[in-house]
């Protein structure tokens, strides 16, 4: 029988809520040229003076907040959005992370023209180092397998199926024109490519080998080696949101100001900061400003008595806060907004999770619900509408050599809910169960992470399996016991410990108080690569020489041992590549651009008198992702141990034949024996859970050594986003059997998980040394009858979550819908436009989503009950 | 066979439906009923078979070659077996590419299982679950069946069988010893009718499940009764065996199994699929007035999907 209450698409929301969801889901986005254009004309006109740095870039954001354009909305009741649109992107230009994506991807024109040059680029690499028969020979082959480097196509951003965007034409000519042209060479991602050259970051041959590779138009993120990447982003952070709440604008500007005119003796690099930062406050008050313009404006030509009403609460609103503090439940929520957005815009698509919402907005909730100034049904429907709007900052103009691997909305802002008080108490409230409720409701892709400790409420977790088992899978566990001691472990004192969220997708932070996590990442199968060819790494592409250390030909190891060791000097060397990186990038945020607007919002920025990209917050961190990933790599070494040094049924040379092969061309039979070894991780086996504990904690290990360019630590993130699909289409073959160009496990998941059901992967998941590590991604796939409708299944349902908190897992994002649906949605993808799934550490409409990944997620096991 | 080693067709973690708590299943192969709607046709025979999925065969061969005994031909695509001549030593599964072949019963060591069973005791003892043995009918390996209920004990693990009930009544005394839970299958109370679905009568099944009743309560036991249309979902059928469960002092509560039509690919697997018999479609509103009827005397029903 099918369980067809779990498969219907319940969709409980106001109509209200629906025309903003679905305009929100439906409407093409609009590039929005304001912010560079305002911007730039600031930071042309400052450039010979001898203004300061910080100051230029908090000069130049205020005029944007002058001079911008803002939306409302005739169903908003949370006012504020970051374009002249409703549904609009900005541009950083300084930073420059999609500049190339609009310089050639607004027209067919360009792309062909940059396609081809690039192309003739490699070729001309290629002929010079393997002759035109080499050359051949390569691509021949890549094809054979089946992989190949994904291409940039002629779909213009307007005109692609996936995450598409549309341009005024007029905005369109200006910033082609002139502004893209003017930043050129001197944004952060044109200067990080270059000081990478400078300083020699590129091993061996590699160099020469990534500047001749066909060139993304994404500058998003950059490789320092074969094995290792880097974000070029300034880092994931919470802002400091209660102070701003409780204190206002207005205050928190006086309070500067008295600093800066007391007795105080400051240097100039302090006084420039405080100056900059006052500056930054004021430009979030001349926001707020245009927002109550707007609605006055509005207000002068709508007539309708209830329309009215609405408009002149929201302008009472809006008068009120952030300037001043906020008293009601509305208000802190337009103070929150406000802000947010603001800061959003000041460097946009840096990922400024809101937090612990169910913490901060607590206090106004129960006194307006004592009052009697709200219903909880309405404070709801506001939290449905404010998801669905912090949902709508998520959103990136990538490449669309990479649209087939995204979205629309990354959903990765999560919103932390539950956990224990900075005092140790359980913190679970009412409001927690409302914006619960309010998930559910307004089916927002965003991250819900809950936090649960040994006395979280039984009632919490009863209601997280009922929406689990109702298909809702934006939200996810997160084990209070394992993540504290990990932040203890870092140097988190306890109350900061206690009172962490979650930032990015998965990644642990003291909120308001964390200077912005970066993020690089480890390629473990690449990694293993290096320590299986000597040094060397086969690319999809030919040879490239000495790309990681000389660590020996292993058919020379006596035992596996001897290759372990092997595989953690490159793994050693990998993450020192990502050190060396991630210091050059934070060195030139910091001489390049400092960033005022979060400094303002940020603990320990004031007190120290120091910009976040000097290292002014409480706490830094770098966070380098474990990808391409745990499971692949750890089952490639449990074959090595067990097929080449235990059974030896074959060497290393017969397995690297097999890999270049992809297994076919006569080396089928390895294939099968790979395939046929019983064993492997994630199936609860105590020896590959052994290994695998083993192997990450060595590299856990060493990212502590490290210390960042901001004096903050390096700590491992277990998480791979939707990189897994992208770096498996482009990767040979690896030892456990997995073949060229297919997915590569995602974040935490198990790789070959067939037997054991979800008590083995649980099991395996949970054996390594989470208190190590600052955040990661475990889905869980479940057919609605592994949670099932019954109190007493639920229970069971919560029991398994329990027992794997317990063993030490550390987090739990279980995606619950069956494959029967999944297909039908890859089928009728307008019936089940509100099908939320988990992808890395982050939910996503699955209609949204590249074929590629939908795949994926469709051959990710469901654990179902028969 | 030595009572340390039993013919085993799998092992389910996680199971939540078969007793209390999350639960591993070990399934033991043979069963002496032949219950036209099995749900498990592979579980029928007590020794080890091999199956073959044939919508996955590229019909290349390899299997027939690699088999020592010429126990498989190719004919008209497909790989035929010489049930007289396969020993089920299981080359063919190790030669194929495609993953068709495929051993139904292992022969499995008592330490191996409880080891297996012992992995996930964090969850039993979180949830109050443990392992349940089923089958086929698990009592048709009574010397191992036995064993492995005296060793689960031993490791402090709550134990349940899933049985149909036909088993000689001396076997009784020792089972309680060792089961804190029997699953117990009522599948008719008319003998006749049940000889004629089952293949055999029904008097010793209602023998033993009262004789276990008098021993361990309405708490230990609990009768489950699979809802299979057009055999015993009428109205009268269900009267017989509330009435059956009243006489006997029955008190406890009733596990409906609704019949589950999509086992015809496991006949085919099997070989079986002249054997297949489709019931048709259990409704909702049948489920619902058969749970109704044993609400109305008091019973507590669990419906397991």
């Amino acid at each position: 029988m099918t369980e067809t209450t779990a498969l219907e698409m319940v969709d409980n929301a106001s109509d209200r809520i629906k025309r903003l969801r679905s305009r929100l889901l439906d409407d093409m986005p609009f590039i929005s040229i304001e912010r560079a254009k305002y911007y730039t004309e600031i930071w042309k006109k400052t450039e010979n003076s001898d203004i300061s740095l910080n100051v230029r870039v908090a000069l130049s954001m205020k005029k944007v907040f002058e001079k911008m354009g803002v939306s409302i909305d005739p169903d908003d009741r949370i006012v504020g959005t970051w374009t002249e649109n409703f549904l609009g992107i900005p541009i950083d230009i300084e930073r420059g992370l999609f500049n190339r994506v609009f310089e050639v991807e607004l027209d067919k024109k360009s792309m062909k023209k940059f396609a081809k040059e690039s192309n003739k680029g490699f070729m001309s690499y290629m002929i010079d180092k393997y002759g035109s028969d080499g050359l051949l020979k390569t691509l021949d082959h890549s094809k054979s397998i089946g992989v190949a480097m994904p291409e940039l196509g002629i779909d213009t951003l307007d005109s692609r199926k996936i995450n598409p965007y549309q341009i005024k034409e007029k905005d369109k000519e200006l910033l082609l024109r002139e502004i893209i042209p003017y930043w050129k060479e001197n944004t952060i991602a044109d200067r990080l490519g270059k000081a990478f050259i400078e300083n020699n970051i590129y091993p061996g041959e590699f160099g020469d080998f990534i500047q001749n590779l066909p060139r993304s138009t994404g500058q998003g993120d950059m490789v320092t080696s074969v094995g290792s990447a880097l974000g070029v982003w300034q880092g994931h952070l919470i802002l400091d949101h209660e102070k701003p709440i409780h204190k206002g604008l207005l205050a928190m500007i006086n309070e500067i100001q008295e600093l800066i005119t007391s007795n105080e003796i400051f240097s100039k690099r302090e006084q420039d900061f405080l100056e900059s930062i006052s500056i930054a406050l004021e430009g979030v008050v001349i926001y707020s400003q245009r927002l109550v313009e707007k609605l006055e404006e509005e207000l002068k030509s709508i007539l309708d008595p209830s329309k009215k009403a609405v408009l002149i609460q929201l302008l009472k609103i809006c008068q009120k806060v952030p300037l001043l503090p906020a008293e009601t439940f509305r208000e802190a929520i337009q103070s929150y907004w406000t802000i947010k957005t603001a800061v959003e815009l000041a460097m946009p698509f840096n990922v400024h999770s809101p937090g612990r919402l169910d913490q901060i907005f607590y206090p106004f909730y129960k006194n307006d619900i004592a009052s009697g100034q709200i219903t909880p049904e309405d404070a709801r429907e506001l939290l449905e509408e404010l998801f669905l709007k912090i949902m709508s900052h998520n959103m990136r103009p990538y490449s669309n050599a990479s649209s087939d691997f995204s979205q629309r909305y990354e959903g990765s802002e999560p919103v932390t809910l539950g956990g224990l008080t900075i005092k140790g108490e359980d913190a679970t409230n009412d409001l927690t169960y409302v914006m619960l409720e309010a998930a559910d409701r307004s089916k927002a892709s965003l991250n819900f992470a809950v936090r649960i400790h040994k006395n979280s409420p039984e009632k919490l977790l009863m209601k997280i399996a009922d929406l689990h088992y109702h298909g809702l899978s934006s939200v996810s566990l997160m084990n209070d016991e394992i993540c504290i001691q990990s932040l203890l472990n870092r140097g988190f004192n306890k109350e900061d410990a206690n009172g962490y969220a979650v930032t990015g997708c998965v990644d642990m932070c003291s909120p308001g108080k964390t200077g912005g996590e970066g993020f690089s990442s480890i390629l473990l199968c690449r990694t293993l690569d290096l320590a299986l060819r000597n040094g060397d790494s086969q690319t999809l592409v030919g040879l490239v020489k000495n790309a990681g250390l000389k660590t020996g030909d292993p058919d020379k190891f006596s035992n596996f041992d001897e290759f372990l060791n092997a595989f953690f000097i490159q793994s050693d060397f990998m993450i020192k590549k990502i050190v060396d990186g991630s210091t050059i990038r934070d060195k030139l945020f910091a001489e390049y651009l400092p960033a005022p607007y979060i400094s303002a919002f940020m603990q320990g920025c004031l007190e120290n008198k120091k910009d976040i990209t000097e290292g002014g917050a409480i706490y830094d961190c770098e966070g380098i992702l474990f990808m391409t990933s745990i499971a692949n790599t750890v089952d490639s070494l449990y074959v090595i141990k067990k097929l080449i040094f235990e059974q030896k049924k074959f060497t290393f040379k017969d397995l690297i034949n097999a890999i270049d092969n992809n297994f076919s061309n006569g080396y089928e039979h390895v294939h099968k024996l790979i395939l046929d070894l019983d064993g492997k991780w994630g199936n609860g086996y105590p020896e590959s859970d052994e290994l695998a504990r083993e192997v990450t904690s060595h590299m856990f290990k060493e990212t502590y050594k490290y210390r960042t360019y901001k004096d903050g630590f390096y700590a491992p993130f277990i998480n791979s986003m939707t990189t897994h699909t992208y770096d498996g289409r482009i990767s040979i073959a690896t030892p456990d059997g997995r073949l060229g160009g297919k997915p590569f496990a995602a974040s935490c998941n198990p790789y070959n998980v067939e037997k054991h059901g979800p008590t083995g992967v649980l099991r395996s998941v949970s054996a390594l040394e989470y208190e190590h590590v600052m955040g990661c991604a475990v889905n869980i796939r479940m057919h609605p009858s592994g949670i099932g409708k019954t109190n007493e299944s639920k229970k069971k349902w919560i029991s398994l979550i329990k027992t794997y908190f317990h063993l030490g897992g550390e987090q739990l994002q279980p995606t619950v819908v069956s494959t029967e649906v999944l297909k039908a949605a890859q089928i009728n993808p307008e019936s089940y436009r509100n099908i939320i799934v988990k992808v890395g550490g982050y939910s996503a409409y699955f209609t949204d989503l590249g074929r590629e990944i939908q795949d994926e997620i469709i051959s990710r096991t469901e654990h179902t009950m028969v | 066979m030595s009572p340390m080693n039993g013919i085993v067709f799998d092992v389910q973690n996680y199971a939540i439906y078969d007793g209390p708590g999350i639960r591993t299943i070990i399934f033991l192969k043979g069963c002496p009923l032949k219950c036209q709607w099995c749900q498990n046709p592979e579980s029928q025979l007590l020794l080890p078979q091999m199956s073959y999925f044939e919508e996955k065969c590229q019909a290349c061969g390899n299997c027939m070659t690699a088999c020592p005994n010429n126990a498989l031909s190719l004919i008209n695509g497909k790989i035929i077996r010489n049930l007289s001549l396969c020993t089920t030593c299981g080359t063919c599964i190790s030669a194929c590419p495609n993953g068709v072949m495929e051993k139904i019963g292992v022969v499995r060591g008592l330490d191996e299982l409880v080891e297996i069973a012992l992995r996930d005791k964090p969850f039993y003892d979180n949830s109050g679950g443990g392992v349940t043995i089923s089958g086929g009918e698990p009592t048709t390996q009574i010397d191992f069946l036995l064993e492995l209920l005296k060793a689960l004990k031993n490791q402090g693990i709550h134990t349940a069988i899933e049985t149909c009930g036909y088993f000689n009544e001396n076997l009784i005394s020792e089972l309680v010893k060792y089961v804190d839970l029997f699953l117990f299958d009522i599948k008719l109370v008319d003998t006749n009718k049940h000889k004629k679905f089952t293949n055999v009568f029904n008097e010793k099944i209602l023998t033993n499940f009262s004789k276990i009743l008098s021993k361990v309560g309405s708490e230990r036991i609990i009768p489950r009764i699979p809802l299979i249309p057009s055999v015993n979902t009428d109205i009268n059928t269900i009267q017989q065996i509330i009435a059956f469960l009243h006489n006997v002092n029955y008190n406890g509560i009733i596990h409906l199994m609704p019949y589950n039509k999509l086992t015809k690919t496991k006949y085919e697997k099997m070989g079986m699929e002249s054997f297949h018999k489709d019931f048709g479609n259990l409704t909702d509103s049948n489920i619902h007035e058969i749970t109704k009827l044993f609400e109305q005397h008091s019973y507590e029903v669990i419906i397991n999907h």
